[in-house]
């Protein structure tokens, strides 16, 4: 896990580590570059952020310390934190540094269903057929399946 | 299925007329460029989102589906849609993929000519398709490396790149198939014709990309990356000519760069 802590105001998630992200990061913090970021980067298996002149700023740390996280900002990324483990080679598993619905398969097909019912989505179940390059019509998917030669044939 | 044609190159025809209604942004059009104007994504409706997924991007319904249900991941701040996927990209697509128990699949059509209705960074999920019901098997799950790129699966008529994934891969293991894959792209194009768009195909076990040099509009079909691993979606007769007249691998050998 990789933060990047500014000025004891902030500490944002950098994994993995992302250019845009960093500049997300900076966009919300009280501190500005004059010349960018220069990198984000894998050494070995610590990525660690190059960020040259920076203003106005007490302080600038990457580190991949949890203990550099202010306690109220540890909070707030607690929720994306407990999913994590670690993975063979001691790196902690990037993809589950996202916080998301533990229910997002049913919530997916009830907030689709309710939208459609209200006219905001446009669906309508539709109806398939599945064509060789040969000349037949392999199947319907309606429930039975056919052969059937077609006029398109080659 | 019941055919068992395994050597013959199979796709599926889903007749949506409905698509109809979806709007495609032009090729020209400002938005494409700046985001500004008719952007749907930029303020999404609320009642839309599903979720946050990390700081810069957005989980939510898609409003043109073909499937039950269709979703969006998108990025909160506009970035073109012409633009390769970064590794915060990656990393938002994979978390939701792991997240979902249903097996589901991402694309990202990146650049006009790869089939993308809109101008501002997004990709699409839905539940991988029933391979009984289809009758055939995506041709990516063909591939059986997670190191030697695929690109000369039997009787694909496009250039397609494929790399399986291995289990348990993290977002940095997807990001580097997909950067592997993407020189492949490029290469391709480069020796080809010079352009730069792609579609992306990502699933849990395979990422599969394959080179663009027609969105299909110009024929009157447009295709993006389902139509091009075999979910191919019309919305009437007209279009189902354009694909089966001269047979579905002639029209991918236009779609894509003929293998």
């Amino acid at each position: 896990m990789v933060f990047l802590v500014l000025a004891n105001k902030a500490a944002y998630l950098l994994d993995p580590p992302s250019k845009r992200l960093l500049s997300y990061a900076l966009r919300h913090s009280d501190i500005s570059l004059n010349r960018g970021i220069r990198g984000v980067h894998h050494s070995g298996s610590k990525p660690w952020v190059d960020v040259f002149k920076v203003r106005n700023a007490r302080r600038t740390i990457v580190d991949t310390r949890e203990s550099l996280i202010p306690q109220s900002r540890r909070l707030k990324h607690q929720s994306t934190m407990e999913n994590c483990s670690p993975t063979p080679n001691g790196v902690l598993s990037k993809a589950a540094a996202f916080s998301l619905p533990s229910d997002l398969d049913s919530l997916s097909l009830s907030t689709f269903d309710n939208l459609v019912t209200k006219g905001e989505i446009i669906y309508e179940p539709s109806t398939s057929e599945t064509v060789e390059d040969q000349g037949f019509k392999v199947s319907e998917v309606n429930g039975t399946f056919s052969i059937t030669r077609m006029l398109w044939g080659r | 299925m019941k055919t068992n044609r395994l050597h013959v190159f199979q796709v599926n025809i889903r007749l949506a007329p409905h698509l109809r209604r979806k709007p495609i942004t032009p090729s020209d059009a400002p938005e494409r460029k700046t985001g500004q104007g008719r952007n749907p994504f930029l303020n999404p409706d609320p009642n839309f989102v599903l979720s946050p997924v990390g700081p810069l991007h957005l989980l939510l319904l898609n409003k043109f589906c073909v499937y039950r249900p269709s979703l969006l991941l998108i990025t909160k701040h506009f970035e073109q849609q012409s633009d390769d996927l970064d590794s915060g990209d990656i990393a938002a697509a994979w978390a939701v993929l792991k997240q979902y128990r249903q097996r589901y699949m991402l694309i990202y059509n990146c650049g006009f000519e790869s089939g993308s209705s809109q101008g501002h960074k997004h990709m699409q999920l839905w539940e991988y398709p029933d391979e009984e019901e289809l009758g055939f098997e995506l041709f990516p799950n063909k591939a059986d490396s997670e190191v030697d790129v695929a690109s000369d699966i039997p009787h694909v008529p496009l250039k397609h790149f494929v790399l399986r994934l291995p289990p348990n891969a993290d977002a940095s293991t997807v990001f580097a198939s997909y950067e592997k894959l993407v020189r492949e792209v490029r290469r391709c194009h480069a020796e080809a014709d010079g352009g730069r768009a792609y579609n992306v195909i990502l699933v849990k076990e395979w990422m599969c990309l394959i080179p663009r040099r027609h969105s299909g509009l110009d024929r009157g079909a447009g295709a993006n990356a389902a139509a091009v691993v075999g979910l191919v979606w019309i919305t009437g007769q007209v279009e189902r000519d354009i694909w089966t007249i001269p047979g579905p691998a002639e029209y991918f050998r236009h779609l894509g760069i003929p293998a």
